[in-house]
């Protein structure tokens, strides 16, 4: 199969240096190389010192460094399972990243030490959120968490509140009032009274009188508080006259 | 706690006519466009009923609170209404040879009171005194008609 373009193609000096530096060579290598003038000794030194400069001397134990982080005892599990002593990762490892101070810190150092201290933007955003500079914004927030928290027995008598005691005091005055105009009739007073007290809260209209037939039962419904009054007359007992 | 204070001022709101009073001008206070000399009623009469289904034409406006009421259809019978003065009464036909008598008591910026009274050929329905908010209404609902019910909202208008 003929070579593709990233294929490399070796010539016989240099496929016999690499039999050479991997200690199969054979003398008619040896010979050939001698008379290029190459001194394979050479090549098989590099090649040992490439090779220690790319492997880990011994390997890092990550899993020790990170199980006495996490307060873990050590489970010695490798050493349970290996017949030979492998080489530790995990240390070296470890002794990049377990550090006293982490990466991060070193980078955030950097940064500094490359654009200088920032200037705090607080001064500059305080006054457009209604904040002091001066003020120390979690005692700030602690006041402010406490203070909405704390039962203040003056606010009952907001606007809303104004509309829903009117509207008590309403329901109240309407139920007098029913009680006195139809007392006698034969609706239930529990019944007449529930359902004229429930249903008015915060009612539009202010009922300040009510008078029924005698013959009539009445209900005032309220669904909303900007939803009408209804006042619902049933005239059964007339019909049924 | 809350309902013992709701109810104390209750008692105190129906034992003495002067808070009640007081109360009533919680809602006059702000500033309105000059008071008319006259309100204006307008009397409604809807016809409720489960026979039918819908709201009729012409109701849109008040559709959304018929529906409160246990009924599945509504349809518009008729519409009336008057100027009418203070201290003045207006008397609106409906249908079943009832009728609807408007009295406009007193009117400030915020509400109108106004005492209505349904009548009947037997007798008065009902006799109630109202403070409805400027330019709002209310209903009152349950007179039989043709197997459902009437209702009647009424506007004030000035």
């Amino acid at each position: 199969m003929p070579n593709k373009g990233t294929d490399l193609e070796l010539n016989e000096i240099e496929r016999a240096r690499l039999r050479q530096e991997d200690g199969f060579g054979l003398p008619a290598d040896e010979a050939l190389l001698l008379d290029a003038g190459i001194d394979w000794p050479e090549d098989e030194r590099l090649r040992r010192t490439v090779h220690r400069a790319l492997v880990a001397p011994e390997v890092p134990a990550i899993s020790d460094a990170v199980m006495r982080r996490i307060g873990q005892p050590k489970a010695d599990l490798g050493h349970a399972l290996s017949d030979s002593s492998a080489p530790s990762l995990s240390d070296s490892v470890m002794a990049a990243v377990g550090r006293p101070r982490r990466p991060s810190a070193l980078v955030a150092e950097g940064l500094r030490a490359e654009a200088g201290e920032f200037e705090s933007l607080w001064p500059a955003i305080a006054p457009a959120v209604g904040a002091e500079v001066g003020v120390d914004i979690r005692s700030a927030l602690r006041a402010g968490v406490e203070s909405e928290g704390r039962y203040s027995p003056q606010g009952w008598l907001t606007a809303k509140r104004r509309w829903a005691v009117g509207g008590v005091a309403v329901a109240f005055a309407a139920a007098a009032a029913l009680l006195l105009a139809v007392g006698t009739d034969s609706m239930p007073v529990q019944q007449m009274a529930a359902s004229t007290l429930t249903p008015i809260l915060d009612a539009p209209v202010e009922i300040e009188s009510l008078e029924v037939g005698a013959a009539s039962l009445v209900q005032v419904l309220q669904f909303g508080q900007e939803a009408p009054t209804i006042i619902f007359v049933s005239d059964d007992i007339e019909e049924a006259e | 706690m809350t309902i013992l204070r709701i109810f104390a001022i209750a008692l105190c709101a129906f034992s003495s006519p002067v808070l009640a009073a007081q109360s009533t001008d919680l809602f006059a206070e702000g500033t309105k466009p000059p008071l008319s000399d006259v309100v204006k009623i307008k009397v409604w009469t809807v016809h409720a009923t489960n026979k039918t289904s819908g709201v009729g034409e012409g109701l849109g406006r008040i559709s959304k609170h018929l529906g409160n009421l246990n009924y599945t259809g509504f349809s518009l019978l008729g519409k009336d209404g008057s100027p009418v003065p203070v201290k003045s009464s207006k008397k609106f036909p409906i249908v079943g040879e009832k009728a609807v008598k408007v009295t406009v008591l007193e009117r400030n910026e915020k509400r109108a009171r106004v005492r209505v009274q349904v009548l009947s050929p037997k007798g008065k329905l009902l006799d109630t005194t109202v403070s409805i908010r400027r330019n709002g209404f209310f209903m009152v609902a349950g007179p039989k008609h043709k197997k459902g019910v009437l209702v009647l909202p009424i506007f004030a208008r000035y």
